[in-house]
């Protein structure tokens, strides 16, 4: 056994040289040294420039090629989210194993380790699905639109054949990483098992940035003239002004949506457990999935909110269109699903504070959170532009509600997304309390400043909102939101340095039973999984969508006969769809987890059994 | 009052001027000035 998975990791470790060696002499100017960069750059930009390229191609309806009874645009829609939602989850889940391996090693606690192992195990299969998804992709985008597909190969055809062969790499580090765990362990072979880590983060991340410039390009072109003739600069055709944006967003909604996908694994897990251990540890599990998960949730709202502002930076009528115009309902769905996301996460924490007896202190407290959390929550989803029948907007008076209506613009909703995130942070503070007490004489001080810290910034965070909001100008109105981050930032970063210290040496005043946790809160982690794939789902569409008729915005016209915006109900019914399907697939992921380790003994079926 | 109170309104005091001179900076980074003119 140990034999073969020496020769495996062996074959993994040529092919992982070997493509990685391969690369830099296939990318133009990619190995040149010092001595020969300025010659490959020169030789490149000449090819650049003997090599013409045709404009973006004038396509009508009969260009698109159609299969009788599929649906071009679902398929594609579908075929594009799917291999998303696996893409998301599995470069997640190396950035957090990497994490939990190093913590695992600087406390040589085995637990973390086992941890570590058991999350990648999770998602080897998902590696195999996000693959055959992404095939799925490229042959529906060359069957339904072989021309756009012909277009943006001509120009990205140097990153999308490193793309190709990035897998060998990434393939055989997953494959010497999983397989050689068990045998790199201890001392300085964990360090080799640690930077194998590191380096499937680096070809995971790499392969992502790759294809988020695919797509940004296809909404903020670079690189190409008004008539999408490419200038043969294929940086600047990645690097386009969307690519940075989306690659941030990307990054940070990965660890929030892998860490709620293995949360929801340690919930199938849990209850379905067998005995009293085996709830302990996957309930520890589940805990550390949902820290994962909402330690990255709380910078991701900032993280899209930037996105969004490159948007209208670059097109004020894409910005317009995504929140203004005809997919600003879509964000009230958005709104919705993110508040069920922060109200499930912070359930389970309340929730989670039964494990110790110790958390009695802090149970009357909770009910002023949850009022904080949903009050915010309301405000956060209450729509500006309803939409009224004529007699509705006659008896109302205008298509804003007297009352409601201020409560629909950004202002209130980045007041209220400010407090969300603070009060979801001060549930993981009083969860963590909850099974000790300071034994620092400072301990009073230190609840009077933290106290003092929160209620300044608040204090700083409505001000911010309500002044800048209403009484000045849209330049101070989009600007005031910048401090009102930081704010967050700072009260949070502030509080974590103060609590870290006073409770240095703190007294166990109960244990923490790991696996003491009433079932609802379990549902509370599958709803977490639900929530973000479904709004990853919405968030994806709408990305999309903003093109409306442009394969390539103002480049590129898209005239199949698909390139509509459907109504928001159709929309809505087809991300669903592949809700369903994408959970039907991480169920078949989590039951092959399961079945991997049962044994069956086939009484008498063998030979060597009669003899 | 001293072990609680009196922390708590000087910490008070303190962050108030930490967050003015964080909405200060970042106004005046952007062009702006921290309060509003027409």
């Amino acid at each position: 056994m140990q034999n073969r998975n020496s020769k495996t990791i062996y074959g993994a470790l040529f092919i992982a040289v070997f493509a990685l060696f391969l690369l830099p002499s296939l990318v133009p100017g990619f190995d040149a040294s010092l001595a020969f960069a300025d010659e490959a750059a020169v030789s490149a930009a000449a090819e650049a420039e003997a090599t013409t390229y045709p404009p973006a191609p004038k396509l009508t309806a009969a260009d698109y090629p159609t299969i009788p009874g599929v649906n071009s645009r679902v398929t594609v829609w579908l075929a594009a989210q799917l291999h998303l939602w696996f893409g998301a989850f599995v470069l997640a889940v190396p950035i957090f194993v990497f994490i939990i391996e190093a913590i695992g090693m600087a406390t040589r606690d085995k637990r973390y380790d086992n941890m570590a192992y058991e999350f990648i195990k999770v998602s080897i299969t998902a590696y195999s699905l996000t693959a055959i998804l992404g095939g799925l992709l490229a042959f529906s985008l060359i069957l339904f639109y072989p021309d756009l597909f012909r277009y943006l190969s001509t120009i990205f055809k140097e990153s999308m054949f490193v793309y190709a062969l990035l897998f060998f790499a990434e393939s055989a580090v997953l494959y010497i990483y999983y397989y050689g765990w068990n045998w790199l362990q201890g001392g300085f072979k964990k360090w080799v098992h640690l930077t194998l880590g590191l380096l499937l983060n680096a070809t995971g991340a790499m392969l992502m940035f790759m294809a988020n410039s695919w797509t940004t390009f296809m909404m903020s072109p670079a690189a190409v003239d008004a008539a999408g003739v490419f200038n043969g600069d294929s940086w600047a055709a990645i690097h386009n002004f969307l690519w940075n944006p989306i690659n941030i967003h990307r990054v940070i909604a990965n660890v929030a949506y892998g860490g709620s996908i293995v949360g929801a694994y340690a919930a199938f897990k849990f209850l379905s457990a067998q005995n009293k251990d085996q709830r302990a540890h996957y309930d520890w599990m589940g805990y550390n999935a949902n820290f994962i998960a909402i330690a990255a949730l709380l910078p991701l709202p900032f993280a899209g909110y930037y996105l969004t502002a490159e948007m209208y930076a670059y097109s004020q009528q894409m910005g317009i269109t995504l929140m203004g115009g005809v997919f600003a309902w879509i964000f009230i769905i958005q709104a919705v699903l993110i508040g069920a996301l922060f109200l499930s996460a912070n359930y389970y924490l309340w929730c989670g504070m039964g494990r110790s007896e110790g958390a009695h202190r802090y149970n009357p407290y909770m009910k002023y959170l949850a009022v904080v959390i949903v009050g915010s929550f309301l405000v956060w989803f209450t729509p500006h532009t309803l939409v009224l029948t004529n007699a509705e907007l006659k008896s109302l008076g205008g298509p804003y509600h007297a009352i409601l209506g201020p409560l629909g613009i950004m202002p209130a909703k980045n007041t209220a997304v400010n407090l969300l995130i603070l009060f979801t942070f001060l549930s993981f503070m009083f969860y963590r309390r909850a099974n000790k007490t300071a034994t620092v004489s400072w301990a009073a001080q230190g609840n009077a400043v933290q106290a003092a810290l929160f209620t300044a910034g608040i204090i700083n965070i409505f001000i911010l909102g309500v002044y800048y909001g209403y009484f000045t100008n849209t330049v101070y109105k989009v600007a005031a939101s910048i401090p009102q981050v930081l704010t967050t930032l700072v009260i949070i970063v502030v509080s974590v340095v103060i609590d870290s210290f006073m409770y240095k040496g703190a007294k166990q005043v109960a244990p923490l039973h790991w696996g003491r946790v009433p079932a609802r809160s379990q549902y509370a982690l599958f709803l977490l999984a639900v929530s973000f794939t479904w709004l990853m789902g919405l968030m994806g569409y709408v990305r999309s969508g903003i093109r409306q008729h442009w394969h390539v915005t103002n480049i590129f016209r898209d005239n199949s006969p698909d390139a509509f915006t459907p109504g928001l109900g159709y929309a809505a019914n087809v991300i669903s769809v592949g809700t369903i399907i994408f959970m039907a697939m991480v169920i078949f992921v989590f039951w092959l987890s399961t079945v991997s380790g049962r044994k069956s003994t086939a009484a008498g079926y063998w030979k060597e059994q009669g003899a | 009052m001293k072990t609680y109170l009196l922390p708590f309104l000087g910490a008070l005091i303190v962050f108030g001027i930490v967050f003015l001179g964080l909405d200060f900076t970042m106004m005046n980074l952007q062009g702006l000035s921290l309060l509003f003119h027409s």
